[in-house]
């Protein structure tokens, strides 16, 4: 059973994705950005540190003990929504998948053994990542922030802390795996992946919404205030109330809340056995639907094509060539109904407006000060706000793009790469970004600009951030000589610090124009002229340079390592 | 119409194609024959594009398909080995994917579509997408989108694999009567039976090289053999019965 166990473990994030060179860089980008999130989590301990010997340094408690309070909520919330994104990232492999069922049904193996492995490989994941986070934050933030005006002692600190989390943390991965298994035997069929897919999306996009939430209701503003009846919904601040009580508090709020923290993961672990059960009875619940009639494959059937056999026809389209609309539905075909893609692209949203919310909250806050200078952080958050949300979404919608699905069928576009249609091909590519990323970006911005900062102002910084997209969308396409979805990926392919590179270049250029904008904006309407010109030149002559490109070049197919031939420039020149 | 000369395909050191020549003359449907690993598919790839031959070349009507790739791959239909096609999409949405790649107006690839869809049974089907089609139904949608341009040369690799009998049928006959149009085919297949009642004309593939280019009817009255026993006998085949008997013996070892 162990060896079902392992496969079950290794394949709980869908490796089947990448080959061998792909597997390899992935894991240079994995282990990158593990680096990074350690070395992070390193510096939150001097930080803790430092706060809690100025607070043990003043002469009464009160102020110790909101901030602990606060600052304990904040822990288990961020816990508690790691455990959430991890289990959602896996939410697919919970249960055993169709891949499991057929390839493993004929094999002289029990069903009573595949879902043990099943189940046995889950706990081994789940309870490693619970003791992961327990040890590294429930054990280690009573102990950085000692102080003498604790009311209890380190050893109950630790032990009330290290069971709110691990709760918290089993109830993310027990509401994810009761959400899925509700999907897989609830819904009809049909509706199955398509559903699978949705939670999978909501729930990591919503994980990156709640973070401003969260800051916002840890906030010492936030706990002066007192008890919220709102707490409630929000399921972190259920264990807030399990750690209250186990250290003997008896206020009726945290009773309540402590209640709520027991109840909720034993009703989570009663849906996910039922479902196990359920699915154990009916096996054949986790099989496609054969697609033998309409009746029967209703519900896995997408909209009807209209007269012109168009999905997702409209009348701007009939403009475009057929090229130009083949690979626009190809895209936003597989955008919609591919997992890995949809996801990449959501969370890349989801951070963009989570930082906006966040910083637009902030404004929000500064401007109910009684302060002359109130109004400014909501002006920059406004200012702001379209480019975070285009580099984000653009980034991700590249990230999506590049990612290969069905890759032994891209012989299609290569039989028929004609080069008359190759150009009206990545024309469509350009669209995609323009219409997914920019033009929403530009829309959900454009009202909050103008109330910000008024009529005129707001539609000034509306044509520099139009303006800085279409530079944005000539650095991104520089190069690109692919439909989406269609070529090898090579993670981690180039060398870091060119990577590093392009981000800080990314970053400055749009800190530059947006700083330049907020500070520019109300006062001399001729440097935001001046800007525009220079902006819009940049932007034409990339747009000259890429268009002529991409009506010479041919197309790629494989992604090719950065620079793969590295020359010494030994040899005589 | 279609002349490989010379076609040769290396990949690294292994050459796995070698001076592999033949025609295939409007109206006729050329059987290809070859054990696996023969090169077969290589050869159909370099013929569609998907590969560069390392040496030769290939000439429709005359004329370097490199001089002109776009107008050769106008006049091509391909069925892959394999039913390697998005399966994400419906077989509707895959048709129109690939009548508009091609060109093609998107109104008249509907309607194309749709009766193509419904010849080849899957009219009930068209809306699902082919995530949950069977193997034979993803076939039929290979072929179904390798005929929407009216291709003059059609190349098929293993175009019956997974059909039903009465399938079968149909695309022997159907195909016949596309060559009688003046198509020329390519029919790439392991199954003997089929090509001895589709083809009047095989090429055979063994280790690369072509070791047989003839009239079926004249290969057998050569040898006096069926088309089996002619494949075996020019493909080296060892002797089946002594094989099977030799599998038997090391699967009941344990």
């Amino acid at each position: 059973m162990w060896i079902l166990t392992r496969y079950f473990l290794d394949n709980l994030f869908g490796r089947q994705l990448l080959d061998e060179e792909g597997i390899m860089g992935l894991r240079r980008v994995l282990i990158f950005a593990a680096t990074g999130a350690v070395s992070l989590a390193l510096y939150i301990p001097r930080i803790l540190h430092k706060k809690y010997a100025d607070l043990d340094a003043l002469v009464g408690p009160e102020p110790y003990r909101q901030a602990i309070i606060s600052d304990t909520f904040l822990m288990i919330c961020l816990i508690v929504m790691l455990a959430g994104f991890i289990a959602a990232l896996a939410a697919p492999a919970m249960f055993p998948t169709e891949v499991d069922y057929v390839t493993l049904t004929p094999l002289p193996i029990s069903r009573r053994r595949i879902f043990a492995a099943k189940v046995a490989a889950v706990l081994v994941f789940a309870g490693t990542v619970i003791l992961a986070v327990v040890f590294f934050f429930a054990v280690s933030f009573p102990l950085f922030t000692h102080s003498r005006w604790s009311e209890d002692a380190e050893l109950a600190r630790i032990g009330s802390l290290a069971v709110a989390t691990a709760a918290g943390s089993a109830f993310a991965f027990l509401a994810v795996m009761a959400a899925q298994g509700l999907i897989l035997t609830v819904l009809p069929r049909g509706w199955v992946a398509r559903a699978s897919m949705l939670l999978q999306s909501a729930a990591i996009a919503g994980l990156i919404l709640m973070a401003p939430i969260v800051f916002s209701l840890a906030s010492p503003q936030a706990w002066q205030r007192g008890w919220q009846p709102e707490w409630l919904l929000f399921p972190p601040a259920w264990f807030l109330g399990v750690e209250q009580m186990l250290l003997g508090r008896e206020q009726a709020w945290i009773v309540t809340l402590g209640r709520i923290g027991l109840i909720g993961p034993a009703v989570a672990v009663s849906i996910t056995i039922a479902c196990y059960g359920w699915l154990y009875r009916k096996p054949e619940r986790l099989a496609s639907l054969p697609p033998k009639s309409p009746e029967t494959a209703g519900l896995t059937r997408v909209q009807a094509p209209d007269a012109n056999g168009s999905r997702v026809f409209r009348p701007g389209e009939s403009l475009h060539g057929g090229a130009w609309t083949a690979v626009w539905i190809f895209l936003t075909s597989t955008l919609a109904r591919n997992r890995l893609p949809q996801l990449i692209f959501l969370i890349a949203w989801a951070v963009g407006l989570a930082f906006v919310a966040n910083s637009l909250q902030n404004g929000l806050r500064h401007m109910a000060l009684p302060d002359s200078n109130a109004e400014w952080p909501m002006k920059g958050a406004a200012v702001d706000m379209p480019f975070v949300l285009m580099v984000l979404s653009v980034a991700g919608l590249r990230a999506a793009f590049l990612l290969p699905i069905s890759l032994s069928a891209n012989w299609m576009f290569r039989v028929t790469d004609f080069p008359r249609a190759r150009a009206e091909r990545l024309d469509a590519v350009e669209q995609a970004f323009i219409r997914l990323a920019i033009l929403p970006a530009l829309a959900i911005a454009a009202p909050v600009q103008i109330w910000a900062l008024g009529a005129g102002p707001g539609l000034l910084a509306l044509m520099v951030a139009t303006l800085s997209a279409a530079v944005l969308l000539e650095f991104v396409l520089i190069g690109w000589r692919r439909v989406p979805f269609t070529c090898t990926w090579l993670p981690g392919k180039r060398p870091l610090p060119f990577a590093l590179l392009t981000v800080v270049l990314v970053y400055l250029v749009t800190a530059a124009v947006a700083g330049f904008t907020a500070a520019t904006i109300t006062r001399t309407p001729r440097g935001i002229v001046g800007l525009s010109v220079l902006l819009a030149t940049v932007a034409a002559v990339l747009r000259w340079a890429r268009k002529r490109s991409w009506a010479r070049d041919p197309l790629e197919f494989e992604d090719e390592p950065f620079d793969r031939v590295q020359k010494l420039g030994l040899g005589p020149s | 119409m279609l002349e490989a000369r010379r076609l040769t395909k290396q990949f690294g050191g292994l050459t796995v194609v070698r001076d592999v020549s033949f025609t295939i003359s409007r109206g006729e449907i050329l059987g290809y024959l070859g054990p696996n690993g023969s090169g077969k598919s290589t050869t159909i790839k370099m013929i569609v594009g998907l590969l560069e031959p390392t040496t030769g070349a290939i000439f429709l009507d005359g004329r370097d398909v490199t001089d002109d790739p776009v107008t050769f791959k106008s006049k091509l239909g391909y069925v892959p080995e394999e039913p390697h096609l998005y399966t994400h999409l419906t077989a509707t949405e895959y048709l129109m994917l690939v009548g508009r790649l091609r060109g093609l107006d998107g109104a008249r690839v509907a309607a194309k579509s749709e009766e193509l869809l419904r010849l080849f049974e899957l009219h009930d089907a068209r809306y699902a997408t082919m995530s949950a089609y069977s193997k034979g139904m993803r076939q039929r949608v290979l072929l179904a989108a390798a005929l929407l341009h009216d291709p003059e040369l059609l190349v098929l690799d293993e175009p019956f694999s997974g059909l039903d009998v009465s399938a079968d049928v149909l695309f022997r006959t159907f195909l016949r009567a596309l060559a009688d149009e003046g198509r020329a085919i390519l029919f790439s297949s392991h199954r003997l039976d089929v090509v001895e009642k589709v083809c009047r004309r095989v090429v055979i593939l063994h280790r690369g090289h072509v070791v047989a280019d003839d009239d079926i009817a004249t290969l057998r009255s050569h040898r006096s053999a069926s088309l089996e026993e002619v494949f075996a006998e020019v493909t080296r085949q060892e002797d089946a019965s002594a094989t099977a008997a030799h599998i038997v013996k090391v699967v009941r070892t344990w």
